[in-house]
């Protein structure tokens, strides 16, 4: 089930969890690869910027460690190591706002205990 | 959209972002809260506009609820909402410090202020937004000004809080296309608001409901409270998977009102059960939702 209230405010847990919403596009190329996500920004970035990241804090590193790191979910995730995780369950979920644009929201959380 | 916070509940996520966009998900057939969401919290009595509507009777003598020592902030959770308001909420003394503990705590504090109140204290809420004391600002309208257009621009989280009956269509549609929010608060039969009905207020109501289709385009957003809702036949203008999508549910399944003043909790602030303020919101809350099933 998703609910979700537009635009407006309204004048916990131990355990893990987490929503993005994202445009379909984004979502769709994070899909393909084109692009990464950073859990800790809650933001998209594309493989280039990802390795120039990588490169200003690892000035000597291969190519071959860069596409370990990239591919290794440790800094960014693809899409195959985000939902793949056995310790906690995922989500998506699309929305289609009135102007016509579709948003993608996705997630995953664990359980109490 | 930048989030601002999200949290368990229950059985469910609940994701805020910036503009106040919130999100519920859950893989299981219903949402089942265990705390509430958001609670309207009426921190005074106090208020120097004698509205022949309010349905607070509140006045210049009105008191102001101890907020400092109210327990029960101690076990709110990060994100929830606190709709602030009176009375005149800015009246009351200690409101910085209490917003200021509130934000130490994660809670998102909303205010809501009448029209005047907003205009005379613009440079005041607008620090308290900018420091992010208050993240939506409800503005109470009297009267669309040339000054209340301008001055709510100011504020991309102010909504339009506008009262069904009382509003005049010709007065909401000199609001239309400056991409405001707005809030619909059905009418409230109650203390001065039942002085105030009349065959004018049922003839406002009419002329709303008829209209009500065609305002929504008008406004960036246009949201009910869930007596505006059944006052205006909300249901009927959606398909039922737009309801299902959109309706964020019944006073008191995820909402409460809490009193400080008289120090009393209650599903919302038109119900007449209600119950001597705890020092738990999950206690409070599991009364709520004990005494629906009564």
């Amino acid at each position: 089930m998703f609910q979700i209230r537009k635009g407006v405010f309204e004048t916990n847990s131990s355990s893990t969890h987490s929503i993005t919403m994202c445009s379909k596009e984004e979502f769709d190329k994070w899909e393909d690869g084109e692009l990464l996500f950073d859990a800790g920004d809650d933001a998209f970035i594309t493989r280039e910027e990802a390795i120039a990241e990588i490169k200003k804090t690892h000035k000597d590193i291969t190519d071959e460690d860069i596409v370990n790191r990239l591919d290794g979910g440790d800094d960014w995730y693809t899409y195959s190591g985000y939902f793949n995780n056995y310790d906690l369950e995922t989500f998506t979920a699309t929305h289609v706002t009135k102007k016509g644009e579709v948003v993608v929201a996705f997630g995953r959380y664990g359980f109490d205990g | 959209m930048d989030l601002l916070g999200e949290y368990k509940n229950g059985n469910y996520v609940v994701a805020i972002y910036e503009d106040g966009t919130k999100i519920r998900y859950t893989e299981h057939d219903k949402f089942i809260p265990e705390f509430p969401e958001s609670m309207d919290l009426k921190i005074t009595n106090h208020c120097d506009m004698s509205c022949l509507w309010c349905h607070e009777n509140s006045t210049r003598e009105g008191r102001h609820g101890d907020i400092l020592h109210a327990d029960f902030i101690n076990s709110l959770r990060p994100f929830t909402e606190v709709a602030i308001g009176g009375g005149n909420p800015l009246s009351h003394p200690d409101l910085h410090v209490f917003l200021e503990r509130l934000k130490q705590k994660n809670i998102i504090a909303n205010m809501t202020v009448n029209q005047r109140h907003f205009l005379n204290n613009k440079s005041t809420l607008q620090e308290l937004s900018k420091g992010k004391l208050i993240h939506g600002l409800g503005v109470s309208l009297i009267k669309p000004t040339d000054e209340l257009i301008t001055s709510l621009k100011l504020f991309p989280n102010a909504v339009l809080h506008i009262i069904n009956g009382v509003v005049e269509m010709e007065d909401l549609k000199k609001l239309y296309d400056h991409d405001f929010k707005v809030l619909i608060l059905g009418y409230k039969q109650l203390r001065r608001g039942n002085d105030y009905y009349s065959e004018k207020v049922e003839a406002n109501k009419a002329l709303l409901a008829n209209e009500v289709s065609e305002i929504i385009g008008h406004f960036k957003v246009v949201s009910f409270d869930n007596l505006a809702i059944k006052q205006l036949n909300i249901r009927g203008l959606m398909s039922d998977e737009q309801w299902d999508e959109f309706y964020m549910g019944d006073d008191g399944q995820y909402t409460m009102y809490i009193d400080l003043v008289e120090k009393e909790f209650a599903s919302s602030s038109t119900s007449s059960r209600r119950y001597a303020l705890l020092d738990d919101i999950v206690y409070m809350f599991d009364t709520i939702k004990m005494s629906a099933q009564l």
